[in-house]
């Protein structure tokens, strides 16, 4: 008998599993950050967590609130600056996977933080891109992390803060951009990965009791399946339990109950 | 110097609305690279661990651009959790020698209601709830006036956000 599961205990499980053991990644505060711990605290114990105010193998005992939370220095490997991060590190070409968020995603990948509506008159105004486009661009790989409905899987970005495929095909090759771009994006609902050739996102796995109506209902495109598209296999109790511990631990730490994600 | 070369834009709209993010092409590679100008404030402030009685100044953990701030700028104020006779500093420690601060102040729990690393953690609490505090306009100012401009000092201020 499975434990039961929440549809975004589901994303975080399934986004943790892509990162594997060792792997270097850059990683964004909210769920890319609860997710790549959960998958230092189960099979990828080696993974080197890097944020961009500096910490590089950063340990955290529970979920940094900020990039700036003291536990990210005190469990790090080394901490360097803001500057140092960027140019040496990312831009010099030694991160394996940036792990984003994203308000706005389309099927090429591409990702909006910046506003909702048009940019002089937002309806949104959102946090903004950090850095983001320089993960998104230099990173070997990039995995997103996001909820699937029509507002965030939309047919056009009210504006691109950074960029997955550009308009598809080699387009993101012959902008001259280092990186490989989206490996797979990770949704409540789904995994998605480009297409080898027109690099259109297509679903690869459905997760379980999810059925693709309600995947095609959720996003603002026509959304292909993909050939073999597979299901998710469900979260195990060991990956249950070490998310919920963590997200508990967390809680605590920051004098709350719950939403610590 | 002028500015700071960067990879990340190419193919977003940020360069379309910030005519801050200009391109550069590498004399060397021929790579077209976005470039965003260098930033020279007047005067920077930032919040360290300590100084010696000469005024030269540690920090530690993490810096983000503060050392980069304090060199940029015309002047810089420094406040430090403590005043010690001797840094006793590992040669590659992040230090900021006393001839580029103008002036060093001891501010104990001057970074409150965040943290200083190796001195005290911060108010997650009070963090969680600036998120409300700020959101609207009333109750920002609100704040400010009580906390702010109506307290007499930062002992003042400090009993003020403690409560």
């Amino acid at each position: 008998m499975s434990i039961a599961y929440t549809s975004e205990e589901m994303m975080t499980v399934a986004a943790a599993r892509m990162l594997s053991n060792g792997a270097v990644c850059f990683v964004g505060i909210g769920l890319p950050s609860t997710a790549a711990n959960l998958a230092r605290l189960t099979h990828a114990p080696d993974a080197v967590l890097v944020y961009e105010s500096g910490p590089i193998g950063a340990k955290p005992p529970v979920l940094p609130l900020s990039i700036g939370d003291g536990n990210l220095a005190e469990t790090a490997d080394t901490v360097v600056s803001t500057p140092e991060i960027f140019r040496y590190w990312l831009q010099g070409g030694r991160i394996d996977v940036g792990f984003l968020g994203a308000a706005q995603l389309d099927r090429f990948a591409n990702i909006n933080t910046t506003v909702v509506g048009s940019y002089k008159n937002p309806k949104v105004r959102l946090p903004g891109a950090g850095g983001a486009p320089e993960i998104s661009s230099s990173a070997k790989e990039v995995l997103i992390i996001v909820k699937q409905t029509k507002r965030t899987f939309v047919e056009k970005l009210d504006f691109v803060t950074s960029v997955g495929f550009l308009s598809g095909g080699n387009s993101r090759e012959s902008a001259g951009l280092p990186g490989n771009g989206p490996a797979a994006v990770i949704t409540d609902l789904c995994i998605l990965r480009p297409h080898p050739v027109s690099r259109e996102l297509e679903v690869t796995s459905v997760h379980p009791g999810v059925n693709r109506e309600s995947i095609l209902k959720s996003t603002g495109w026509d959304l292909r399946f993909a050939e073999g598209c597979g299901e998710t296999a469900e979260p195990n109790s060991l990956e249950l339990e070490t998310l919920r511990d963590l997200k508990e631990r967390t809680a605590a730490a920051h004098g709350v109950e719950g939403d610590a994600a | 110097m002028p500015f700071a070369v960067l990879r990340g834009y190419a193919g977003s709209d940020l360069p379309r609305v910030n005519d801050k993010i200009r391109s550069v092409t590498c004399p060397f590679t021929g790579e077209v690279l976005a470039a965003t100008p260098s930033v020279r404030p007047d005067v920077t402030v930032i919040h360290a661990q300590k100084a010696d009685w000469k005024g030269n100044v540690l920090l530690w953990g993490i810096l983000g651009v503060q050392k980069e701030a304090a060199l940029a700028a015309k002047r810089a104020i420094v406040t430090v959790e403590e005043r010690v006779r001797e840094l006793n500093a590992p040669p590659n420690a992040c230090i900021l020698p006393s001839w580029v601060v103008t002036a060093v102040c001891e501010v104990p729990r001057g970074a409150t209601p965040s943290y200083a690393h190796g001195y005290y953690d911060r108010d997650n609490v009070f963090y969680r709830a600036w998120d409300h505090i700020s959101r609207d306009r009333d109750c920002f100012n609100a704040w400010i006036k009580e906390n702010i401009l109506e307290t007499e000092d930062f002992a003042e201020y400090l009993q003020a956000v403690s409560q």
